[in-house]
């Protein structure tokens, strides 16, 4: 069969090396259990004893009818012991008496004993009146005074009382000096209580952990399933870890039965949000069935049905239940070898053999010499979660990145593409500027230098060339051409400058004609869109009225002079000389100029004056439309 | 007699200039060339009182020669012979040392005006001319990094230039402020002369900036 690997998939290494590491977990865990129960070397040990099956508050004597002797461990189920209680006694012989601190060690015992030495009490579990104490899963250890063993015979009394619907159980009893077995028993002691209790701890804190993180993310449901589990399971361990309950014992059992019935539920609810199932039938049907269980377990008002129930039927169906998982995580991740699911296979794989241990050992078809093991099991559990929720942090941690990434690299995309359109659009209007600026130029030559140049090549060809007209039209053409020049110098809207430079042009020629001149310009307002184009056509009319001042008027003064409206400035120009006559008045020369004039938006008014001609330009302070 | 030198590569101006030289009275023609190779080698042989060149030649631009003259620290003045006296040409040259243009086709009168002018100790100056220099030589706002103790405008000096820029003749000016014509011809080439120290000493500011001298040493 060839299976398809999906993302999220496992390869063979790794699975290798976590199979691996799960197998190293238990085994180590293993060694160090059966290292921790090893029973002591140096001690006497009671594998044989007499039994005296009867409830008795009071030492029995020794030669009363009834006493048969056992081995020991003696399990009461299987030598058919009807009562819950009964006396153990062994013997043993000093010929010289110990002269330091002994020790009684007691690893198994179900549920309560009550220790003498040579009929004084040297140590008991707790109460022995119901609910009695429940030391089953916690070995015992009792402390004897020098001078309680002689020389000679001494004798030891056990009292044992087992917790109701429970059968009595005594394993092998060592005596031994303190130094050595005290040692002992604080090792299986360990390992028996603290480690779980460091267990039921770390399973509520994880329960608190994962509740916390499903309330801010109601998304999160494996987190709530698994809280349930590890608070099911928590409980569960109590059971292990309180030796005086503080219920009465049918209570106590009843909490106890329904915490491993519906951890197994909430097994199947946690696999399936997890596997992504929606097996909503099976779910429905699992937990009618189990809370039709509860409900028994809660009613069932005899005590001896309510243990049959729960050992036969109850914990079976558990059993059965959780199997289904047990077959349902490996059959998913046989399918998709999804990391995860494998894991989760790896982790609850070891619940299942200490269940059925548990499970086969209450019902006594194993030795129950070695006691409860399923709290073990939640370690690779709490460590296959743990394991479970870094891969989907760090898988989290790194989508996130790589969208920031991709993101970042979207964003600088888009960045460059803007950049390039805007040089694009850069450059369309460099383009459009240069275009118009260049056929400005054009035009303007055009109008000016190039028409002077054309008359004057005509001029060359025609028969009638006069000297001093070619000079006039090269000077004109000259002339335009510096007008042109001057007009592309920034003046930033000054019209002073403007007349300035004009001034500059024409001054020699003024000088020559002998006209004076009136230079009565003053400071004005910028004018705002004063550009080279309007700047030209300005100074080609004010160039043209010079010139005509120059030739025609035949005036002894000229004046130019600026000043402001409240909307525009104004250059007028002025002479004393004989006026235009009325025939000009619509000649080409005026008519080039008002045509100037129109295409600048700027006003243009030539008049005769009482003593001469005035050329006025009206010039917008406000942006106009020129055409 | 004053003597001036007279560089220009077209042989119809030269001519035509050199004829006006020597009309003028009060001037007499140094020797004329008509590349930078010929005017070195005149040079070489003495200073003139007056070098007039043409900026584009056939070997080189005028703005050498200029500088060479005024490296000499002789009185030698430099004049520059435009087509179009346009801001650009003109800027240049004075910042390399000239103290003027005539225009290639100014008037005989003008031209020898001009050069009587600048001996007499006064340039000539041009209404865009004079803006720039505005511009230039205008004191800075406080704070505002310039050339080191770069020179800057005199009060009266820029009320000078700001006359010309609006088209004012030295003989208006003179009236309006009520100076002489050689004040303000001289204010002017003054002004000319501060532009030179200016851009030199803006290209050191510029050559420090980049590191290619040091103060220091």
């Amino acid at each position: 069969m060839v299976v398809e690997r999906q993302a999220g998939q496992l390869p063979y290494a790794a699975t290798f090396l976590a199979l691996t590491v799960v197998v190293i977990i238990v085994l180590a865990g293993v060694t160090y259990y059966r290292y921790a129960a090893t029973p002591p070397e140096e001690a006497i040990v009671f594998s044989d004893a007499s039994f005296f099956p009867v409830k008795s508050v009071r030492l029995p004597a020794v030669d009363t009818p009834g006493w048969k002797p056992v081995s020991l461990p003696h399990d009461w189920q299987k030598s058919g012991e009807p009562g819950r209680e009964g006396w153990y006694t062994m013997e043993i012989d000093f010929k010289v008496p110990p002269n330091r601190l002994w020790g009684m060690y007691i690893p198994r015992v179900t549920s309560n004993v009550l220790a003498y030495v040579n009929g004084e009490v040297v140590g008991r579990g707790g109460r022995f009146r119901d609910p009695v104490a429940r030391n089953g899963n916690r070995p015992l250890y009792f402390s004897i005074p020098n001078s309680f063993l002689v020389k000679g015979s001494n004798r030891v009394f056990l009292r044992v009382k087992a917790a109701e619907g429970k059968a009595g159980y005594l394993g092998p009893v060592y005596l031994g000096p303190d130094e050595s077995l005290r040692p002992v028993f604080q090792r299986f002691y360990k390992i028996r209580v603290n480690v779980v209790e460091i267990i039921t701890a770390s399973l509520v804190l994880v329960a608190v952990l994962m509740l916390g993180l499903w309330s801010v993310r109601r998304r999160d449901s494996l987190a709530f399933w698994f809280a349930l589990i590890c608070l099911a399971w928590a409980v569960h361990n109590l059971n292990l870890l309180v030796v005086e309950v503080p219920v009465s014992t049918r209570v106590w059992e009843c909490v106890r039965y329904l915490s491993v019935g519906w951890f197994a539920v909430l097994l199947v609810f946690f696999m399936n949000c997890m596997l992504g199932l929606h097996e909503k039938r099976v779910e429905y049907t699992i937990t009618s069935v189990m809370l039709t269980g509860s409900i028994a377990l809660c009613v069932i008002e005899d005590t001896d049905t309510f243990f049959s129930f729960a050992n036969h039927y109850w914990l079976p169906l558990a059993l059965l239940i959780g199997s289904y998982t047990a077959v349902r995580i490996p059959y998913a991740w046989w399918k998709s070898w999804n990391i995860e699911y494998f894991i989760a296979m790896c982790a609850g794989f070891p619940i299942l053999p200490v269940t059925l241990h548990d499970w086969m050992q209450l019902n006594g078809y194993i030795s129950r010499e070695h006691g409860m093991l399923m709290q073990y099991s939640a370690v690779t559990v709490l460590l296959g979660f743990t394991i479970i929720l870094l891969i989907r942090y760090s898988r989290a941690l790194n989508e996130s990145e790589e969208w920031m990434h991709t993101l970042e690299a979207r964003v600088e995309e888009k960045g460059k593409e803007l950049e390039l359109n805007y040089q694009r659009l850069r450059k369309l209007e460099q383009d459009k500027v240069l275009g118009s600026e260049r056929e400005r130029i054009m035009r303007d030559m055009h109008d000016g230098v190039g028409g002077h140049l054309v008359s004057a090549l005509a001029m060359t060809e025609s028969k009638s060339l006069e000297p001093e007209t070619f000079r006039e039209l090269l000077g004109s053409a000259l002339m335009d051409l510096r007008l042109m020049i001057d007009s592309l110098d920034q003046t930033e809207g000054d019209l002073t400058a403007v007349l300035g430079m004009l001034r500059a042009r024409l001054q020699p020629a003024l000088e020559e004609s002998g006209i004076s001149v009136r230079w009565e310009v003053r400071d004005i307002p910028v004018i705002p869109d004063l550009g080279p184009s309007r700047v030209l056509q300005i100074m080609r009319i004010l160039q043209e009225a010079i010139t005509n001042v120059i030739k025609h008027s035949r005036a002894d003064i000229l004046s130019v002079e600026t000043g402001e409206t409240a909307d525009s400035v104004f250059i007028e120009i002025r002479d004393d000389g004989v006026g235009i006559p009325e025939i000009n008045k619509e000649g080409r020369g005026l008519r080039n100029m008002q045509y100037r004039a129109s295409r600048a938006g700027i006003g243009f008014v030539i008049r005769n004056t009482e003593r001469g001609t005035s050329v006025k330009l009206d010039v917008p302070l406000k942006p106009g439309n020129p055409q | 007699m004053p003597t001036v030198l007279l560089v220009e590569d077209d042989d119809n101006t030269r001519e035509r200039l050199a004829g006006i030289i020597v009309a003028t009275d009060g001037l007499a023609l140094h020797g004329s060339a008509g590349t930078v190779a010929e005017a070195r080698e005149i040079l070489g042989k003495g200073l003139p009182d007056v070098l007039l060149t043409d900026l584009g030649l056939p070997d080189g631009s005028g703005i050498d020669l200029i500088r060479q003259v005024r490296a000499t620290g002789s009185e030698t003045e430099a004049m520059v012979i435009s087509v179009f006296g346009d801001e650009r040409h003109v800027v240049t040259a004075l910042e390399a040392g000239a103290a003027g243009y005539i225009l290639k086709d100014g008037t005989t009168e003008h031209i020898g005006k001009s050069l009587l002018q600048l001996l007499d100790g006064g340039s000539p100056i041009s209404a865009p001319i004079a803006r720039h220099l505005l511009r230039r030589l205008q004191p800075e706002p406080e704070g505002e990094a310039s050339g080191a103790n770069a020179p800057q405008l005199s009060e009266r000096e820029a009320d000078v230039l700001k006359a010309v820029a609006k088209g004012f003749t030295y003989n208006e000016i003179a009236e309006m402020l009520e100076i002489s014509f050689h004040t303000v011809s001289s204010h002017v080439k003054h002004i000319y002369r501060k532009l030179e120290v200016r851009s030199r000493s803006e290209a050191v500011y510029e050559a420090v900036n980049l590191g290619l001298i040091s103060l220091d040493d």
